[in-house]
């Protein structure tokens, strides 16, 4: 009895799917042309074909073959990945707004919280030096302009 | 110009105030961030990419280049110490080198694998030095078969030698050419797979996605892991430094061995420096009359794999600059330096921009040096950087992160393609697999698309030329057989270890 390694043959099937998805986006939106004058869909629908081929070929694999390792669910990190991914989208929405002394505090603020042993006030004082060091070398040592504060209304 | 002359120009550039200073930089901070685990060098170098584009190009590149052979010498010392390796070049190095730091014997380790660097570096600097102009004269007689054909080999040897099955790598490889597509296409015009998103217009931001890929994905999967430690400061001063006879003695034939197997697999596409440890490492075992002694603190086993891998770092150059094809990850972000400052890589560079390469390959001299002074004398401040908790590290590399992208080109959306990039980088960790082939893949997706392109149309779109001509049907097979090889153990079940 084979024991079918479904982290093989999930991940598999949905790169397989998303290559049909390419090949079949670029055939319907860019022209193909000839293979003496490729057009710009040619290359990209070769490609999503491919990857669909190799997503298939994954999946086969997961289904015959027992002895490939497995993704243990215990080993992935969900708070850190949680908090460092929303650390720098509040960068990303508050540094066009709000300035740049915002955007700092929010990345670094949130990101120290991935670790789970963390203390606020170890991120607010974290907050403020990096604050600080940033505005050294990335204002007065590079000579970037960023607002520094700004109201976003 | 002759060859003296160049080396000459080449000296002058790598001597001016300019790119000394930009030398020193980049070597400081490759030492630093190789010191820090927890950062790769991938993640290193695209975190002061942005940088670079204040420079001129020359001192871009002087700058990348000092980071990437600046982590291989900055990795050992938290291998040697703490049995964590600072990157992954220098894992092998833990074997015997925390060993000797639990025998008392940590600072003659650190000052030994110092000489093995350098000794390392020297060799690849010469070998780049005699052989890129060979290849490069050779290579301007390529046309677009041949550099698809090399690309190709290239990209497919990076997919069976990066950890994992050749199966993820090849995928990986295949969504990285995908990625590079996204943006206007060169002969046409035509915006592709930009879903009418202006910022996707000139393509995906190459910072965002190495920044994404390496440099966020390894701090998610570090936080909570690494941790500062305690070092005896003692065991760094120099006066523990000093070998003995017999150290010196044991050392020689494994640095020369180690050197010239760190310089092979330097040049060749995907393996790079920590293949090449690796390797260097199991031939000091098979050659080495008391191979159970390794792993207890032998001195060979930290001399050959540092060595090694530092040639590695060098000779890696020959590939990238001689013919434009990077054969690693690292490489890939050079030659994206590069082509942001509007330099064409290729086999014309050498003679077009004479200034640039030779001034790079005379400041690898200087950069060495450099690195001996600061890893020897100052070694005991990079140990005060390894008691640093890493929980107050990583929200500054993210501060580094965030802030860099965005100036690239004040775009908030670069930003939340790191955030995209981030996220998929750890979800590929956690499914074993490897990043390294999709930046690989985003860099010379593009140019193969190009080469074929351009390939076919001068055949008239016959296949037939890529086996025609005889250097690009023997790319092709060498190709075959490296993926064949890497099938193998896909086909036929592997044996229980």
């Amino acid at each position: 009895m084979i024991d079918r390694n479904y982290s093989e043959i999930v991940p598999g099937l949905l790169i397989a799917i998303f290559g049909a998805i390419v090949a079949f986006y670029a055939a319907q939106n860019y022209t193909i042309g000839t293979l003496q004058r490729m057009g710009p869909g040619m290359f990209p629908m070769a490609l999503g074909v491919l990857i669909a081929g190799l997503g298939i070929t994954q999946a086969l694999t997961g289904w015959f073959k027992s002895d490939l390792p497995r993704i243990d669910p215990a080993s992935i990190q969900w708070r850190a990945a949680i908090l460092i991914l929303l650390s720098v989208i509040v960068f990303s929405l508050l540094i066009r707004t709000a300035g740049f002394i915002p955007a700092v505090f929010g990345v670094v603020g949130i990101s120290a919280f991935a670790d789970k042993g963390a203390r606020p006030v170890t991120a607010i004082v974290l907050s403020i030096v990096f604050c600080a060091i940033a505005f050294l070398i990335f204002r007065i040592g590079l000579g970037m302009h960023f607002k520094l504060i700004g109201w976003p209304f | 110009m002759s060859y003296f002359d160049n080396l000459i120009l080449g000296l002058q550039t790598a001597l001016s105030w300019y790119n000394l200073l930009w030398c020193f930089v980049g070597v400081f901070l490759g030492t630093l961030l190789g010191v820090i685990p927890g950062i790769g060098v991938v993640a290193a170098i695209s975190m002061l990419f942005p940088l670079t584009f204040q420079l001129e190009p020359t001192a871009a590149l002087i700058m990348l280049a000092g980071i990437w052979y600046g982590t291989s010498y900055g990795g050992s010392t938290a291998s040697i110490l703490l049995n964590v390796p600072g990157s992954a070049t220098n894992a092998v190095t833990c074997l015997d080198g925390y060993p000797m730091t639990q025998q008392g014997r940590g600072g003659i380790a650190l000052l030994m694998t110092t000489v093995a660097s350098f000794f390392g570096g020297s060799f690849g600097i010469i070998l780049l030095m005699g052989f890129a102009g060979t290849i490069s004269a050779y290579a301007l007689s390529f046309s677009s078969a041949e550099y698809f054909s090399l690309m190709l080999l290239g990209l497919i040897a990076a997919c069976n030698v990066s950890s994992g099955s050749i199966l993820k790598g090849l995928i990986m490889v295949a969504l990285g050419i995908l990625f590079g597509l996204v943006g206007s296409d060169i002969y046409t015009g035509t915006r592709r797979f930009d879903f009418g998103i202006l910022d996707l217009a000139d393509g995906i931001n190459l910072v965002a996605l190495a920044m994404g890929l390496f440099g966020v994905s390894e701090v998610i999967a570090s936080v909570g892991k690494v941790d500062g430690k305690k070092v005896d400061p003692n065991s760094v001063k120099l006066s523990a430094m000093k070998p003995t006879r017999d150290d010196v003695r044991r050392s020689w034939l494994p640095m020369i061995r180690g050197s010239s197997i760190g310089a092979f697999f330097g040049t060749l596409p995907g393996t790079g420096s920590s293949i090449a440890a690796f390797m260097a490492y199991a031939v000091e075992k098979r050659v080495s009359r008391a191979p159970e002694k390794f792993g207890s603190g032998q001195i060979e086993g930290i001399m050959a794999p540092e060595a090694a891998n530092n040639a590695a770092d060098q000779t890696s150059f020959i590939p990238t600059l001689a013919l434009g094809i990077p054969g690693s990850a690292t490489m890939a972000l050079m030659l994206g330096a590069l082509m942001i400052h509007g330099i064409a890589p290729g086999p014309q560079l050498m003679t077009e921009q004479p200034s640039l390469f030779w001034g790079l390959v005379m400041s690898f001299w200087i950069g060495n040096v450099l690195l001996v002074i600061l890893n020897v004398p100052l070694v005991g401040v990079w140990v005060r950087l390894l008691m640093v908790p890493y929980n107050w590290l990583f929200p500054a590399v993210l501060m580094f992160i965030c802030i860099g992208t965005y100036s690239v080109s004040n775009s908030a959306f670069d930003v939340m393609l790191v955030v995209l990039f981030g996220a998929l980088g750890y979800a590929l960790r956690v499914g074993g697999y490897p990043a390294a082939p999709m930046l690989l893949g985003f860099v010379l997706g593009p140019m193969m698309e190009e080469h074929f392109r351009r390939a076919m149309l001068l055949s008239r779109g016959d296949f037939g030329t890529f086996l025609s001509r005889p250097i690009s049907a023997t790319v092709l097979a060498i190709a075959l057989l490296v993926l064949l090889w890497g099938l193998k153990p896909l086909i036929f079940n592997r044996k229980p270890a």
